[in-house]
């Protein structure tokens, strides 16, 4: 047991730094953070993933070697393709989809996972979309797929659908919208990432059945990449978390109101200092998640124990941050909503399904 | 940075819960059990103690030289966390760290040694009914007279001073100075003549003291380290002992009790089940924060916020446990401690669980400590 950074730690975490300041413009943040310009976005993937962080996990490093990276591109508001990247990457590794692993994780192929097998850990996500076996061993999949996470903007899409002629089955399916049609109906929302409605028609060969319920060790593999996707979320919202306490800090030992700063204001610096320890918490618990899922743990308590904590504390982070910025961070230049749309989005999202993962069998 | 134990703390562990399979026993948790808070020990007790400290692990993190085994914060933490597991308390004289910091030779060959062993047990006598929080505003004085002091003035929430049998006091010893100036550290016998005890109970079901000293003399050589620098020692006293005060054992097994309760339920709703799941969350930050402060003393960077926040969102946490869990067990909670099996922990934690949360520090106090800390350096950086 030993919580502080080693020397490689922190090489990582440097170099994490320096490659987020070059990829992330000033203006490159505003489109992709605002949802504005597509092929901004692409830029920005590509200039991670020619950094190697977006490896599939223990192929050149572990997961977990990479924890800095994720802390650091949650405090920059990397989009949330880039950890999808390193999950959909857990999916896509096997042969026949070695072009679509390559594309992830250089940041050319932009993908969404969608949908859970279906089960008591289900949050019944995707439901309205049905797989049929064809003859020939093709498979048709259809159905409609509700407010995808960059669902505008992905190439791929890996989705998770339940079997119509048996009950309880499910496939994983790779559609790339690349050889396949993929309707798409963009919508503005909260958090800015790129959604879209999505309808899918679509007749897949073998080669893009990714894994099939009856397959050995196919349920595990599912978990592994939520699990990692889920992991390194996390870590963002950490790393997002410190960001805004370290920024708040910093601004009310600046600020001046009644001739002196207002840090000090003992109401001004207690709440500062609950930020510090909110996010020094998750820094701590999340890191701690990405460690058992890094190590291979499918649903380890800690990762249940920090999807339940770490975002609400990064939420309360920035709503502190808010009340101690006043005016100053309610206008949208000083862009502080960003993060606080990325931390109540977050929170959405890795809660669902929270007592359903608790109770379900390993 | 690692989250498992590596393999000399993993022996160190196994050591511990050798030691504690053998000596924690029926008799001796019964015994804990059935004598009231802040009683005498019981002979089951005695013989755990004469145990403990012939493993020498009173004084584990004490230097070699001063007869301690010159253990670091993590391996203090994860005794702390095997004591605790069983529902006993480490047992520690964190007073000894100031004497080693800031004590002459002189008072380090008196004192220690016989806290070493728990034949010295000292009460900390600092808080006065008008000098709480603004401890520096003290006016119990101490006025030198040959080679003795002569001592006037009372103390207040003395917690144990009816078992102690030396007080460890913060007096004025210059009332000319600016009032940080002016503060001295003397240890004084409890048996001294002049004290008299007066006893306070609590919400919490403990007792503590409000203590009376009329012209008590003791040694000139009682005085810790030097003349009027009482302020800078009781600052200063050794990181490595105050980072275990943040690590939750005490409240672990309540955590435990309550998931039981709650999720063994056939009809724990959503809400109920989501509530537990944030409660065993927030025990493990608890614990993480404490790793975390021990980790950053044991390689050397010391200032850090870190003991703060520690010990801020442990005492919270343990009052957020105990309201909670009496939200979720209803009547259920009612029935007193110790009369109410396990679940009678929960209501106890809920009368319990304030006084941490401005004893050993307000957390108000510590959190402008903490806010001043954190600025010195960007503590996420190592």
């Amino acid at each position: 047991m030993d919580l502080t950074l080693d020397a490689g730690e922190r090489e990582v975490a440097s170099a994490a730094r320096s490659l987020l300041t070059a990829v992330l413009s000033e203006d490159a943040l505003k489109c992709v953070q605002d949802a504005q310009d597509p092929a901004v976005l692409r830029e920005v993937m590509l200039g991670i993933g020619a950094g190697g962080w977006l490896a599939r996990p223990g192929d050149k490093q572990s997961l977990f070697d990479r924890m800095p990276f994720f802390a650091a591109a949650g405090a920059a508001l990397v989009p949330g393709l880039a950890s999808t990247a390193v999950g959909a990457a857990v999916l896509a590794d096997q042969p026949g989809l070695a072009e679509v692993q390559a594309g992830l994780e250089s940041g050319s192929v932009l993908a969404a996972v969608v949908g859970e097998p279906p089960g008591p850990a289900a949050s019944g996500q995707a439901s309205a979309a049905t797989a049929e076996g064809m003859a020939g061993g093709d498979v048709r999949v259809r159905g409609e797929f509700p407010l995808v996470e960059y669902g505008a903007v992905a190439d791929v899409f890996f989705l998770v659908v339940p079997l119509l002629a048996q009950d309880g089955g499910w496939l994983c399916v790779l559609v790339d919208s690349r050889r396949h049609p993929v309707t798409r109906h963009a919508r503005a929302t909260f958090g800015n990432d790129f959604r879209a409605d999505l309808s899918v028609d679509v007749m897949l060969s073998g080669s893009e059945l990714v894994l099939a319920n009856d397959q050995p060790g196919a349920l595990a593999r599912i978990r592994q990449a939520r699990a990692v996707i889920e992991a390194i979320r996390l870590v963002e919202c950490a790393g997002g978390a410190r960001s805004v306490a370290r920024r708040t800090v910093s601004y009310v030992n600046t600020r001046h109101q009644f001739g002196k700063p207002l840090s000090q204001f003992q109401a001004v610096k207690q709440r500062a200092a609950s930020m510090l320890i909110l996010s020094e918490g998750a820094s701590l618990l999340a890191n701690a998640a990405l460690a058992q899922v890094s190590a291979g743990a499918g649903r380890p308590a800690e990762l249940i124990w920090a999807k339940s904590w770490v975002p609400r504390a990064y939420k309360d982070v920035t709503l502190s941050a808010h009340q101690l910025h006043g005016g100053m961070g309610y206008a949208r230049e000083s862009g502080l909503f960003r993060w606080s749309e990325r931390a109540k989005l977050r929170q959405l999202q890795l809660e669902a399904g929270l007592v359903r993962e608790l109770n379900q069998p390993e | 940075m690692q989250f498992e134990l590596d393999e000399r703390q993993r022996e160190w562990r196994q050591e511990l819960d050798e030691f504690l399979d053998k000596h924690v026993t029926a008799e001796l948790q019964e015994e804990i059990r059935s004598l009231p808070l802040h009683h005498n020990r019981g002979p089951h007790q005695d013989a755990f103690l004469a145990a403990v400290v012939d493993k020498g692990w009173t004084a584990l993190t004490w230097p070699e030289r001063y007869g301690g085994l010159g253990r670091g914060a993590i391996d203090l933490l994860i005794a702390s966390e095997a004591f605790g597991e069983r529902g006993i308390l480490l047992p520690r004289q964190f007073l000894a760290g100031t004497i080693i910091e800031c004590g002459t030779e002189a008072n380090k060959a008196e004192w220690l040694p016989g806290m070493r062993t728990g034949q010295i047990r000292m009460v900390l006598g600092y808080s006065e009914p008008d000098s709480g929080t603004d401890l520096a505003s003290l006016r119990t004085r101490a006025v030198q007279d040959g080679d003795e002091w002569v001592i006037s003035g009372q103390k207040i929430w003395n917690s144990g001073a009816h078992l102690a049998t030396h007080e460890w006091l913060a007096v004025r010893t210059n009332p000319e100075v600016p009032k940080r100036d002016g503060i001295s550290l003397i240890i004084v016998p409890i048996d001294a003549p002049g004290i008299s005890i007066q006893e306070i109970t609590t919400w919490g079901d403990y007792r503590t003291n409000l203590v009376f000293f009329d012209e008590v003399r003791v040694p000139y050589g009682n005085l810790i380290g030097e003349v009027n620098q009482g302020w800078r020692y009781i600052t200063s006293a050794l990181e490595v002992e105050r980072v275990s005060l943040g690590i939750p054992v005490a409240s672990k097994h309540v955590v435990d009790v309550l998931s039981e309760a709650v999720l063994g339920a056939g009809d724990c709703s959503q809400a109920d089940a989501e509530t537990i799941i944030r409660i065993q969350a927030e025990y493990e930050v608890a614990r993480l924060l404490a790793y975390r402060a021990g980790s950053l003393v044991d390689h050397g960077y010391l200032g850090s916020p870190l003991p703060q926040m520690s010990k801020i969102f442990m005492t919270e946490l343990r009052a957020r446990v105990g309201d909670t869990g009496m939200d979720l067990l209803g009547t259920e909670s009612l029935p007193r401690h110790r009369s109410n099996a396990e679940l009678g922990e929960v209501e106890f934690l809920y009368r319990n669980a304030p006084f941490l949360l401005f004893g050993g520090g307000a957390n108000e106090v510590l959190r402008d400590i903490l806010f001043k800390l954190a600025g010195a350096r960007d503590w996420a950086e190592v």
